[in-house]
């Protein structure tokens, strides 16, 4: 603690020290360190001397742990401080598509033990992947009285009413985020009402999103939250929210910046003949008061009748989520040929090429693109190409993130999107049928992807897919050098391709491979860098457990974990493992592993 | 790169066999047609069943097809590139496509490829259905049901539209909740529920039976119906005690009678 160092020495006669040199250092130290924020520049200040360590750590206000298994919560708060805000990720990404088995871990409550000892003026707390009981928002809302922030990414383990609990307990919530988290209620007539339990007198809230949340929600009670959180910027509804309803809701909140529009319908007891005029109310002025508003989401069931209400609000829209919303290209034509400072766009792949080309020519600031497959399935017909690729990287030159779903596409496309957006720094490409060539030239898409690496100089983030031989890991290896995450299924030919990737992205952090052909001396050739990434995740390859436990033996400080994604235990007699999940931890193996998680 | 080429071809080919020989059931009695090299690796097939990846194709079944079906992989090559005038390109979608006369649920399905979080997968499958647009496409692709256990503390979500038959399904749902038995299913799981007696003593143990709820709200027991009426009108999974489901039963068992 402090006592090592002191701050002030009391200035009293002849016994007065002016206080040494290092000390000075330290205070002034002390001070400078509070703007720093950057966690990589935190990390190597600590590694500077002892002193520069301990000043560090007690100046750290926001910890970040990158894998809830990599250290211990003891270790973690011991070391730390005056924290004030938390994010914990827990459970790897292939865990989103049932990769992993029930009941795997990432349980919050270890964690939030130790934070409720540690921290109880903790304000902040933000979780990806983690399991979190209603025990857990319970606890939470009793432990911080000064809580203001929960977000939570892809959780689970909770209900409705954990959520009544830290609605009435946390009278100073500012932020309440689910962001596409599975719910456990059970029944849906059995849920809490939650959105009633928020303090009557007025809340703090400034953002609210539950678009996640599967059931119907007291509309009366959210009406009457709206009109009385007077500092509401942010609120996305879930699809139980009709169009007259969203009005009712905007026409109280015309200073929201971010809406999540709910279904964007008309309820269904509406007398036909629906559309605008008749008696229903008028949207669109509604919708034009709302000069602040940046970003719309939601339209989980979307009339495009209707869409023409928000072209007021257009012009100033920076970030437009149409992921849900089975649009044609007319019908986003119509909305985006006025949206020119669009810098997000999430749309359906029912919008095809044509819609992609709207977006080209008009939206010249566009940073981040998703086009999403209305029918996820590898055979599925796929209604954009590279046509609709092509269009982007000749319209959106600053495009800096690109995730896209197709059934068809060329090397040439993936070569123009590299020369012509220099300023990627995540590329995401996923050929949903698999080990699908260059399906104008018949080779494989390795070209492509090669050409990625070596034009986007700043990529730190790579999804590949479709055909590809180990050519397309060379050039990865040679080439992806500030590349921190890659995700490869299906891809390749033999070990080669890992071992190239593994030796030569130096800054590889975060590894995900599926369904490729890669054995146990490829993993070998990995040794070296292992203990310098977050995890290492591997399934249906071809891994003997034999292997894995000589790894185990070799890194110490690795945990590796073997498992399928049934509740079912590796067998001591498997050959090959199904699934190897490895990661450095300062923890050493878990213990709050189910039995069919082995941990060699 | 020749060789390579002629070994995803024939990688290609393995998997549209492989489709075959799963129209029978994996791992139970009597399982697949002409998959004779089977014998001990039966179990590690149903095990991996639900995992229709790279690593079977290539280190499991490639073995046994090798050995027995050569000759008919290479009549199947033939054969399609003889049918296929556009040429080699044309022959890989159309064998990743499935033959368009059979339904999609066919080809083997692999889970979690694309990789598109269930969250969506199930929002779009909503969507399709309600749409008039969607009709005229395959049908829903995806078909996830909240399961419960009575007395888990957990719910899962299942892809029904990743099995073909009840016996598939009370496999995963058996490893699921693993104190969880189906009670005695035969080669044929549907027909264990028609069998009136067998059904009544199911009922009266403390084992574990499956209901589900059906689009009009109904809670059946499960096997009532043919496997494609099940999965189109399953809403919800529910494994209650055998005693519990007696309730059910008169339905399951009106229904038994007038079949026979």
């Amino acid at each position: 603690m402090r006592e090592d160092w002191v701050v002030d020495a009391p200035i009293v006669g002849r016994d007065y020290q002016p206080p040494c040199p290092d000390q000075v250092i330290e205070n002034v130290l002390e001070n400078v360190l509070h703007f720093l924020t950057a966690r990589r520049d935190r990390n190597a200040v600590s590694l500077v001397c002892k002193s520069w360590y301990r000043a560090e750590a007690y100046t750290r206000s926001e910890l970040f742990i990158g894998n809830c298994y990599a250290v211990s919560p003891r270790r973690a708060t011991e070391r730390f401080r005056r924290v004030y805000s938390v994010v914990i990720k827990g459970k790897p990404r292939f865990a989103d598509f049932s990769l992993m088995p029930v009941n795997w871990g990432a349980h919050f409550t270890p964690w939030l033990s130790a934070l409720a000892a540690a921290y109880p003026w903790l304000e902040k707390v933000y979780l990806k992947r983690m399991s979190i009981t209603d025990d857990d928002l319970a606890r939470l809302s009793l432990a911080f009285p000064s809580f203001k922030e929960l977000t939570l990414v892809c959780c689970d383990g909770f209900g409705t009413s954990g959520l009544a609990i830290l609605a009435s307990k946390c009278r100073q919530l500012r932020v309440l985020d689910l962001i596409e988290d599975e719910l456990n209620d059970d029944d849906d007539d059995d849920g809490a009402d939650w959105i009633s339990c928020f303090p009557a007198d007025g809340t703090c809230l400034e953002s609210l999103s539950f678009d996640c949340i599967e059931q119907q929600i007291n509309f009366p009670a959210l009406e009457s939250l709206v009109a009385r959180s007077p500092n509401l910027k942010k609120l996305r509804l879930n699809q139980f929210v009709s169009l007259e309803q969203l009005h009712r809701l905007i026409v109280r909140a015309s200073q929201l910046t971010h809406l999540g529009t709910g279904s964007f319908s008309p309820s269904q007891n509406l007398a036909p003949p629906p559309g605008p005029g008749g008696n229903e109310p008028d949207y669109g002025p509604a919708f034009a008061a709302c000069k602040s508003l940046v970003c719309l989401s939601g339209f989980r069931e979307v009339v495009p009748l209707y869409l023409p209400v928000i072209y007021p609000v257009c012009e100033n829209l920076t970030s437009l989520n149409f992921s849900y919303a089975n649009l044609n290209a007319q019908e986003l034509h119509s909305v985006i040929s006025l949206c020119h400072k669009l810098r997000t766009l999430w749309v359906l792949d029912t919008v095809r090429d044509e819609g992609l080309k709207a977006v080209g020519a008009t939206c010249k600031d566009l940073l981040e693109l998703r086009v999403f497959p209305i029918d996820a399935r590898e055979d599925s017909e796929g209604f954009v190409s590279e046509v609709g690729l092509l269009a982007i990287a000749q319209g959106c030159r600053k495009l800096r993130s690109i995730l896209y779903f197709c059934q068809r596409m060329t090397n040439a496309a993936v070569i123009a999107m590299s020369k012509n957006c220099p300023d990627l720094v995540v590329f995401r490409l996923c050929i949903m049928g698999r080990h699908r060539p260059d399906h104008v030239t018949n080779e494989p898409m390795d070209k492509g992807f090669g050409a990625i690496v070596i034009n986007c100089k700043k990529l730190t983030r790579l999804g590949i897919s479709g055909l590809l031989t180990d050519e397309a890991f060379a050039y990865i290896g040679k080439y992806g050098k500030l590349v921190r995450t890659l995700s490869v299924a299906f891809a390749g030919d033999s070990d080669m391709a890992l071992k190239y990737v593994l030796q030569g992205c130096s800054n590889l952090q975060k590894l995900e491979v599926r369904d490729s052909p890669f054995g146990d001396s490829a993993l070998f050739a990995g040794l070296q860098h292992y203990y310098n990434m977050r995890f290492f995740w591997i399934s249906s390859c071809k891994i003997t457990l034999q292997n894995c436990r000589q790894i185990a033996r070799t890194l110490p400080n690795m945990v590796l974990e073997v498992f399928t994604n049934m509740p079912v235990a590796v067998q001591d007699e498997d050959e090959f493992v199904d699934t190897l999940y490895m990661y450095r931890s300062l923890a050493g193996p878990r213990n709050d592993n189910p039995s069919y998680v082995r941990i060699l | 790169m020749m060789a390579t080429t002629a070994e995803r071809g024939v990688y290609r080919t393995i998997d549209f066999e492989e489709t075959e020989l799963r129209l029978g059931l994996p791992g139970g009695a009597g399982g697949g047609g002409g998959s004779g090299a089977g014998g001990g690796n039966e179990s590690e097939m149903a095990k991996n069943s639900f995992k229709r990846g790279f690593s079977e194709t290539e280190s499991k079944v490639d073995l046994k097809l090798n050995l027995s079906m050569t000759a008919a992989s290479s009549k199947v090559l033939e054969s399609r590139n003889a049918s296929d005038a556009t040429g080699n390109k044309k022959m890989k979608e159309k064998v990743t496509a499935g033959d368009p006369a059979k339904p999609p649920a066919a080809k083997a399905q692999v889970v979690g490829w694309p990789p598109v979080r269930s969250f969506r997968k199930n929002v779009m499958a909503v969507q399709k259905n309600s749409s008039d647009e969607a009709e005229k496409k395959a049908s829903s692709s995806v078909a996830f049901v909240k399961v419960s256990m009575d007395g888990a503390p957990y719910l899962r979500k299942v892809d029904l539209k990743l099995y073909k038959s009840y016996l598939e399904l009370s496999d995963a749902l058996g490893k699921m909740f693993s104190s969880f038995t189906i009670g005695s299913c035969g080669s044929d799981g549907v027909k264990d529920f028609m069998n009136e007696s067998k059904l009544i003593d199911l009922l009266s143990g403390s084992e574990y039976v499956p209901t589900y709820e059906d689009k009009d709200g109904d809670w059946m027991l499960v096997g009532d119906v043919p496997w494609e009426m099940f999965v189109n009108s399953c809403k919800r999974l529910r494994i209650m005690k055998g005693s519990e489901a007696i309730g059910l039963a008169p339905r399951a068992v009106e229904r038994c009678k007038s079949r026979t």
